[in-house]
């Protein structure tokens, strides 16, 4: 079972655990298990342990699931941003298209707004990539229009600061949130923790 | 499957928790998780800061009022190569062999010579129906003045590029993106660098698609050498194609084929 996904994880509320059916891990849905097992054998659960063991172990998946919610949040503020950025490129170009009426501003523009809105749509299944390669691109672009027009630096500056922080941000949580969804598949709780 | 190394009970075949201790059978080495977090963290850092520099090279290059004489290009060619290199030191002994060592087949050397070739034409159609959106200086005009400019556009453009783009590309930056994510993320994260690097967003249209060539080779065949005659074999192309245009190779005027 997909632990992102588990009902058991996000149900809300107030955890009384109560198990119907011993031969079936409460947490991970594995069956059958044996009468003798204390503890599931593919995820851990203390099935025939206390009811304290069992809410702690619950809570302590549960903690690790709000904190890749938060870490997915912040990845979807990167992917934002990519679009954000796409926006920014967009409005910039047509802007310079419309002063200098130049074919060779609409093409580059294109690609330009096609690179960000990839990254974007690339985001959604594979962040770290599509970040990091977001991220470079956005500061190769910036370093070069600044080179163009040292001006160029002042304009639109706090929608840059806004995008870059989101970006850097997103970098390191895009690869965090993948570690951390690895932990809750595999990782034991302590059940002894803080006793 | 062992007994549970805390309790020692008996395990089935496919557990990874022992269901008398709950403690996880496969123990996972902590020491080796943390190195291989730093070495992650590290490997960024390394990518980030050979692309800073070479970025800042051609930026300075490019849109600073600095004439593109052969003076000036050949200052810069070597001051590149240098950087990578001194980069590709960093990277320890076995980097090289890693770059050198893999899959070899006699065949794959003329298909990749003609791949190269059919590559440049199609890039050719594609630059010239732009040409009038480009406004690249080409390549014999910058070493017009040194005594053989075909021969010195040859080691500038295809030999040198070939060589030290290669390494930092496909060698460097794909070694280093490797640990941090699947390898087709790897092939086109390097490759958009790479196109991004020639800081002219029209090109990046028959750009990244190369670098995506050169650094499917690579994953394929396990070293540069067929990226490096991929690259210097479609570069020569295009400084063959320009000394052409300018009159000074297969120039019935000449005796000497390229001067």
């Amino acid at each position: 079972m997909d632990p992102l996904n588990n009902p058991v994880l996000r149900r809300r509320g107030h955890l009384n655990i109560e198990i119907k059916n011993r031969e079936e891990c409460y947490y991970c849905k594995t069956s059958p298990l044996k009468e003798t097992d204390i503890f599931c054998p593919s995820c851990g659960f203390p099935q025939n342990g206390t009811n304290e063991d069992q809410v702690k172990f619950i809570q302590a998946k549960k903690l690790l699931l709000i904190r890749i919610d938060q870490m997915h949040e912040s990845v979807g503020r990167a992917r934002n941003a990519l679009f954000g950025a796409a926006a920014l490129f967009l409005v910039n170009y047509l802007i310079v298209y419309f002063q200098l009426n130049s074919t060779a501003v609409i093409i580059e523009g294109a690609i330009v707004v096609s690179l960000f809105v990839g990254y974007g749509i690339w985001s959604t299944k594979n962040p770290f990539p599509a970040v990091l390669s977001g991220l470079i691109t956005f500061a190769t672009l910036l370093l070069i229009y600044a080179f163009v027009n040292p001006l160029s630096i002042f304009a639109g500056i706090i929608w840059k600061v806004i995008i870059f922080s989101a970006l850097i941000y997103g970098l390191r949580t895009a690869r965090e949130a993948k570690k951390m969804e690895e932990e809750l598949k595999t990782e034991k709780v302590d059940l002894n923790a803080g006793r | 499957m062992p007994p549970c190394p805390n309790c020692n009970s008996e395990q089935d075949e496919k557990a990874r928790f022992c269901s008398s201790c709950g403690k996880p059978l496969v123990t996972r080495d902590v020491v080796e998780e943390m190195r291989k977090d730093s070495h992650q963290r590290f490997s960024l850092q390394r990518i980030f800061l050979l692309y800073g520099i070479l970025l800042l090279i051609c930026v300075i290059l490019k849109f600073t009022k600095v004439e593109p004489t052969w003076k000036v290009m050949s200052f810069v060619g070597i001051l590149i190569s240098l950087v990578i290199f001194i980069f590709t030191l960093l990277e320890g002994n076995q980097f090289f062999q890693r770059m050198f060592i893999g899959k070899y087949r006699w065949w794959m050397f003329p298909l990749i010579i003609l791949a190269a070739i059919a590559f440049s034409v199609v890039v050719d159609v594609i630059a010239n129906e732009l040409s009038r959106l480009n406004n690249d200086v080409f390549y014999t005009y910058m070493y017009g003045d040194t005594d053989h400019p075909v021969l010195w556009s040859i080691i500038s453009i295809a030999v040198q590029p070939a060589i030290f783009e290669e390494l930092a590309f496909r060698g460097i930056i794909y070694d280093r993106l490797s640990p941090t994510m699947d390898i087709s993320a790897v092939i086109v994260v390097s490759s958009i660098l790479f196109g991004i690097l020639h800081l002219s967003p029209i090109s990046l249209i028959w750009l990244v698609p190369i670098a995506l060539f050169a650094a499917w080779l690579r994953k394929k065949n396990g070293h540069i050498v067929y990226g490096m005659l991929f690259h210097f074999t479609y570069n020569l192309c295009f400084v063959l194609r320009d000394a052409y245009d300018r009159g000074m190779i297969f120039n019935k005027n000449h005796i000497i084929w390229i001067h």
